[in-house]
């Protein structure tokens, strides 16, 4: 009876399963076959390229690197704002969620080009900084490292910080009033009980973001300069400019498998913490 | 029994939450090594009145004193409480041991005493060799234990429990009760036990204050609060009781529904209500209050009857059970019989 | 079965989704699709080349867009070929022709009196247009003397200020190593490191290198650069509203656009055809007049203002200053540059 239920149940799946059958798991052994062929079928040397290649290990580096950056940078950033949200009444943190969210209804595209016109050299900051008498020659914030991350992490807190406050909700407040009565201060009850007990969550939202950003094209190719670009400028490149898609195939298979290693990384890490099993969205 | 309890006073404690008064003029005074239960429906005010000691909320008007010194200024982690309660309130992330530890690591103590004394604490609640395992791998008892050794483990001179037994089954709350019992007489501290199960307060309590609509109704021993109810709504809380209406009256006596007239004591007030214990009452052969059995209660160790009197009055009584001697059956008549000194004479 | 890049490419072709069944366009009569750069462009197009040859021969045409050597890849190895007709660039020939993806042109048909230059006509492929890779920066940027040629633009003394060049090979090698003092016929083949190591000196002044037309254009109106190369034709509408940006001929890239056949393409004749028509040196000469792009139109200057004339990047003044890129050495050496070119922008 019960696993008639279960069959019944898993039906509900069969939408979702065919639908990434057909978007992601046929291109996506598309793309796993295409690392092995070259002119005259089978071939090793798109993906042995990944070793020789000193511009492909370069590259990687710097997509983990800016992922790495990007992510902390959020948490930093997004880990006070969730909490802050995380305490308020239900009724006014879905209005600071609904805001959070808004970007979202604003194309990555439109929002990157926004910083464009804000970073420019004639742009806004710019203007404001040579009228404040800061500086006389406009800065160059455009086409830099800084304009990378500053795109990025504008689009990539909501990702982090809704997770964030999702396992902040959820961890009882109980527990706070027993530290506090066990003679922690406001600040030690922080950190030795809500601190440990959030990083579930926050981790998760890390984590997302983390794996979003080794993907990332738009905001680099747009904001960066030529050391700013990442795998995904890299595979562009090898699809569109020198046609070397087995390469271009090649690369995408080393980044699917460097985002798998990192899934396999926190779940390892993460599998004895009850906190985390749920990813810290619920309990 | 060390005499380590601190006394605790609540002096004209008034605290509202909008509309609502959760504390009206409250005062308590507790002595050194008391046990005392708050005891009363939710609602009362009884978790208020902890929160407030506790620190977890600021009082309005009033004052709270431990050994005599207002701790109003006092913030919550230098109040030197311990604390269980209902929801355990384990720390998910540390260890049985861990969680133990915790209020001697906030005292800045040295690490290898913290162990010692942790260890000593968790041995006095028989979990000694849980000390690794993690608060989700243990069962509700199990649980509620370590919450008790780690409320107990820096002898707290005042300890507050707020309803610590209500998640478990009655059973295991039996066999804890008597453990915590046992584990305050040795400690000696000052208990404040919040509940709203009267057998709880009633076995555990050296007095008990019965609580509702944020003022004490009654304080005394348990003893007293069984066989002196304060008022009707006391009489109807603390153990079962036929609460008879007492209809018309003269000098020498009343009439109370089911059970006819009574005498009344020169100089006594004309009572609300007139209660008797279940188990007071007998059957007789004759010379009782005649009735009629209408339902028979099995319960273990004694036998329930419902019997309705012959003006309509429902009746509670309970008698030990004889065993090879079959209950009365619904239907047969008996006669009720009892002790004018048994009778509990109830204002409103 | 072995894979091969071939049948592979029938499901990723596939999913593209993009194809219209050519099936379908022979039943209706006769639709050719022609594939350009789109855009703005698309339109002038249709009123003047388009919709007069369907009046004309009661063919229909459909533009299509990008133009993208990838996709024309994909189309002819997968044989499901939707274009008739594609733009190409002089390298993307050199290579579409050698991997086999072109059809040869019949000029017999294109250009029954024999009147197109040889340089217009390559078997493959017909020159559609040229136009020119050159110099262009802002005239408020320099009091007095003005850029005038890839030594000024590598000058970050006499010409200080943040500069940009497309971010590919082409054209920007020649020009390093023209800044580098090699003369414009001795330009190929070209010595790609020292064309790499002139670059490193301005390297640090190009806080970024340009990939489309439309962002060197907003690059030097939003004042982000002072100087960069371009797309001649890019500049002559700024101008037209005001806009403080000039350009010089002076050791431009004569670059030239094709006009191809795909291999296997549905409609070869009326495709010609429509090539043909395009020749017309009247509509050719209106054409100009709208997109600066001139082709080699036998004729078409007689129907045109001198003074225009000598803003087109084949006028023989402009031509003269300009050296020809040699789209032959460079599909030859692409690959490989391109992975150099890679490394030395990306590392």
């Amino acid at each position: 009876m019960k696993a008639k239920q279960n069959w019944r149940l898993m039906a509900l799946l069969l939408p979702a399963i065919a639908l990434i059958c057909v978007l992601f798991l046929n291109p996506l052994v598309g793309v796993l076959i295409q690392s092995f062929v070259g002119d005259d079928g089978f071939t090793l040397k798109s993906i042995s390229k990944l070793w020789t290649s000193r511009l492909a290990r370069v590259v990687l580096e710097r997509t983990f690197w800016l992922a790495f950056t990007v992510t902390v940078i959020c948490l930093l950033v997004g880990y006070p704002a969730a909490y802050y949200m995380s305490q308020l009444r239900p009724r006014k943190r879905a209005m600071i969620t609904y805001l959070v969210l808004l970007p979202f209804w604003i194309s990555i595209l439109i929002r990157t080009y926004t910083w464009i016109i804000l970073l420019g050299r004639e742009g806004l900051v710019n203007n404001a900084l040579q009228w404040l008498g800061l500086t006389e020659q406009p800065v160059q914030f455009l086409y830099t490292n800084f304009a990378v991350h500053l795109g990025m992490v504008q689009i990539l807190l909501p990702i982090v910080i809704l997770p964030t406050v999702a396992g902040m909700v959820n961890i009882d407040g109980g527990l706070i009033k027993a530290a506090r009565v066990m003679g922690a201060s406001p600040i030690r009850a922080f950190w030795s009980v809500f601190f440990p007990l959030s990083l579930s969550g926050a981790a998760t939202g890390g984590l997302i973001c983390f794996i979003l950003s080794l993907g990332f094209y738009v905001t680099p190719t747009l904001l960066g300069g030529q050391k700013s670009l990442i795998i995904a400028n890299l595979i562009d490149l090898q699809v569109h400019k020198t046609l070397n898609w087995g390469f271009a195939a090649a690369l995408a298979t080393a980044l699917l498998l460097a985002t798998l290693l990192c899934l396999l990384i926190f779940w390892l890490a993460t599998r004895n913490r009850p906190e985390f099993a749920t990813g810290g969205l619920s309990r | 029994m060390k005499d380590t309890g601190a006394t605790i006073e609540f002096r004209n404690v008034r605290k509202e939450f909008g509309a609502f008064t959760a504390l009206d003029n409250f005062c308590l005074e507790v002595g050194a090594g008391e046990f005392m239960t708050l005891l009363g429906p939710s609602g009362s005010g009884k978790t208020t009145a902890l929160n407030a000691l506790a620190g977890f909320i600021d009082v309005g008007q009033g004052d709270i004193l431990i050994d005599g010194i207002s701790i109003r200024q006092t913030p919550t982690e230098k109040r030197n409480i311990g604390m269980v309660f209902q929801s355990y309130s384990l720390f998910p992330h540390r260890n049985v041991l861990a969680n133990v530890s915790f209020p001697l690591q906030m005292r800045k103590m040295h690490k290898a005493e913290v162990r010692q004394r942790s260890m000593k604490a968790l041995e006095m609640v028989q979990l000694a060799e849980l000390a690794q395992r993690m608060p989700h791998e243990l069962s509700g008892g199990q649980k509620q234990r370590v919450a008790i050794a780690r409320a107990l483990v820096f002898e707290p001179r005042v300890l507050l429990m707020d309803e610590p037994l209500g998640a478990l089954d009655l059973k295991l709350r039996e066999s804890l009760q008597l453990e915590l019992k046992a584990l305050q007489k040795q400690i000696g501290s000052t208990v404040i036990f919040v509940t709203h199960d009267q057998g709880e307060a009633l076995t555990l309590s050296d007095r008990i204050a019965v609580m509702d609509q944020g003022e004490i109704q009654q304080i005394c021993t348990p003893q007293e609060l069984y066989d002196q109810p304060a008022s009707t709504f006391i009489a109807n809380f603390i153990g079962s009781n036929n609460i008879l209406r007492v209809g018309g009256a003269d000098q020498h006596s009343i009439q109370v529904e089911g059970l006819g007239r009574i005498p009344l004591k020169p100089g006594t007030e004309k009572p609300y209500a007139v209660g008797l214990r279940p188990e007071l009452i007998r059957r007789t052969e004759s010379d009782g209050v005649p009735a009629m059995v209408e339902q028979t209660i099995f319960s273990g160790e004694a036998i329930r009857y419902i019997a309705r009197t012959e003006d309509g009055t429902e009746i509670l009584l309970v008698e030990p059970r004889h065993p090879g001697e079959a209950p009365l059956a619904a239907g047969q008549s008996i006669a009720l019989g009892f002790d004018f000194e048994n009778l509990i004479f109830l204002p409103k | 079965m072995t894979i091969t890049r071939r049948n592979f490419n029938l499901g990723s072709v596939a999913a593209l989704g993009a194809l219209a069944a050519p099936a379908m366009a022979r039943a209706e009569g006769t639709t050719i699709v022609v594939n350009g750069s789109g855009g703005s462009l698309e339109t002038v197009i249709r009123d003047m080349f388009e919709l007069p040859f369907t009046e004309q021969t009661g063919i229909k045409v459909r533009a299509s867009a990008p133009v993208s050597l990838p996709k024309l890849k994909a189309m002819v190895e997968s044989g499901n070929v939707e274009w008739d007709l594609t733009e190409l660039n002089g390298d993307d020939v050199v290579i579409a022709t050698k991997n086999g993806w072109l059809e040869e042109l019949d000029y017999s048909i294109i250009d029954p009196e024999g009147l197109l230059p040889e340089m217009a006509k390559e078997p493959t492929a017909l020159v559609r247009a040229s136009y020119s890779t050159v110099l262009a920066y802002r005239t408020d940027r320099y009091e007095g003397e003005q850029p005038s040629s890839w030594a000024d633009f590598w000058d970050v003394e006499r010409f200080p200020g943040p500069r940009s060049l497309e971010n590919s090979p082409k054209g920007t090698l020649e020009f390093a190593l023209l800044a580098d003092g090699v003369a414009p016929e001795d330009l190929y083949p070209l010595d790609v490191e020292r064309a790499l190591s002139k670059l490193d000196e301005i390297k640090a002044h190009i806080p970024v290198w340009w990939s489309t037309g439309a962002q060197h254009v907003q690059l030097l109106i939003d004042g982000e650069v002072n100087m960069t190369s371009c797309w001649n034709g890019r500049i002559s509408p700024l101008q037209t509203e005001g806009k403080p940006v000039a350009i010089t001929f002076n050791e431009g890239a004569l670059m030239l656009s094709y006009m191809g056949m795909p291999k296997g393409a549905p409609h070869p004749k009326e495709a010609m055809e429509f090539l043909k028509f395009r020749l017309n040196p009247k509509l050719a000469a209106d054409f100009v007049k709208v997109v600066p792009y001139p082709g080699f139109v036998p004729g078409m200057f007689d129907y045109l203002e001198p003074d225009f004339v000598e803003t087109l990047p084949t006028a023989p003044k402009n031509a003269a200053a300009q050296f020809k890129f040699n789209s032959q050495w460079w599909a030859e050496n692409l690959e490989e540059v391109t992975e150099r070119w890679t490394e030395w922008t990306l590392l």
